[in-house]
């Protein structure tokens, strides 16, 4: 063996090793954040126990690989816990199912629809000459009647004063909601997992504080995340012109159960594609 | 919300596998990683199994008595079958046995 080979042999060595090392770290992160990932799919209540048991249950892990593909284990582990006590009648690879569709759906429509939202957010900026925001953000009641910020492009004049919003729409803003450009925002709500394409509406606090009183079951909403996709929008459209709230309301919720009851990725589908047909051949009218 | 029918669950041969293995260790305290171990079931499988049964009362659960801080490291959790759950294995076991041997006979 000569002399460079033995220098040749040692550097290769110190290099594998660094690498190894490398990997080995990145396996924790990668286990942590997989970790991470799967403690957010439960709901409050169990992040904590969870959170502490599955650390514990990964350290006992040996073998770095094992113990990634463990953590990734957990992920479908938790969707399935919360799952069970949630809808215990219902397959759990239905809610794993709709959860990965809103993902891979959200990514792409954003990857593809990033150049309206784009000239519709300078649209917005010249349009009030940078004075107002682009985005229009409000509190709504999400899954587990969990409070979260929704998002839409601002397509009203904000009042002056206080940030109250006003119901003059804004020319940009007509053209905007004609296309409904103005909910693409919600594509980040999804992401986030505050919400799904297709679920019940997400109300304001206010009036579902008003609507749980009034309303039996109404908290039963509560079960599956709201949607940009209203389970009602497709079959009620032609209610909207009811003046009365509650009877809306009620009449909504029997839709939006009917469609709890049938959750997962088929009726997902299906809503969607009713939904384009709907705002492809009638006109409806919005009531938001 | 949050309230759970205290039903019987479903139990598949997955679950029949852990409820199994705690009635053979009868009072022995397992901890997660000790079932995945014994039963080779991965953690995705393993842990809705887990809650199901302790939802059932089947199991029981309990923290380790470490101080996480002191130990540097989070402490395990562990589990251990009450009677309950003794009894409904026993009542799986009975239900399930004779139609295996059915199965069996007539295959062989």
């Amino acid at each position: 063996m000569g002399f460079g080979e033995i220098v040749a042999g040692l550097i290769l060595g110190i290099i594998g090793g660094m690498v190894a090392n490398e990997i080995g770290d990145w396996s924790n992160q990668i286990s942590r954040w997989f970790l991470w990932l799967a403690v957010k799919h439960l709901s409050h209540d169990l992040q904590d126990r969870y959170e502490e048991e599955w650390l514990a249950y990964l350290q006992e892990t040996p073998g770095r690989l094992t113990r990634v593909m463990q953590a990734a284990g957990l992920i479908w582990g938790a969707i399935r816990i919360e799952h069970e006590r949630r809808m215990p009648h219902t397959l759990p690879i239905s809610a794993a199912a709709v959860r990965l569709f809103d993902l891979l759906m959200a990514m792409l429509m954003i990857y593809f629809c990033a150049p309206i939202m784009l000239i519709a957010a300078l649209a917005l900026l010249i349009e009030s000459g940078g004075k107002e925001p682009i985005f229009f953000k409000q509190v709504r009641v999400g899954r587990d009647g969990k409070h979260f910020y929704f998002f839409k492009f601002r397509t009203v004049v904000i009042q002056p004063g206080q940030g109250q919003v006003g119901y003059e729409i804004t020319k940009v803003g007509r053209v905007i909601r004609q296309f409904r450009v103005d909910e693409l925002p919600n594509l980040y709500n999804v992401l986030r997992g505050d919400m799904s394409f297709v679920g019940p509406y997400p109300e304001r606090p206010s009036m579902a504080d008003v609507l749980e009183k009034k309303i039996e079951g109404f908290r039963e909403r509560y079960r599956v995340r709201p949607g940009i996709i209203s389970l009602a929008a497709v079959n009620l459209h032609t209610f909207y012109a009811t003046p009365d709230l509650e009877i809306y309301a009620r009449e909504r919720l029997r839709y939006e159960l009917e469609g709890i009851k049938n959750f997962g990725i088929v009726f997902t589908i299906k809503i969607i594609l009713r939904a384009f047909v709907v705002i492809l051949f009638q006109h409806t009218k919005r009531n938001n | 919300m949050g309230k759970h029918e205290s039903k019987t669950p479903l139990v598949s041969s997955k679950g029949l596998r852990v409820l199994s293995l705690f009635a053979d260790a009868s009072s022995q305290e397992l901890s997660g990683a000790d079932v995945h171990r014994l039963t080779g079931l991965a953690s995705g499988t393993l842990y809705p199994i887990l809650m199901r049964f302790e939802q059932a009362g089947w199991l029981e659960s309990r923290w380790e008595e470490v101080d996480p801080r002191q130990a540097g490291r989070p402490r395990k959790r562990f589990y251990r079958i009450t009677g309950s759950g003794v009894r409904s294995f026993q009542e799986l076991v009975d239900e399930i046995l004779p139609e295996v041997r059915a199965w069996a006979s007539v295959r062989l």
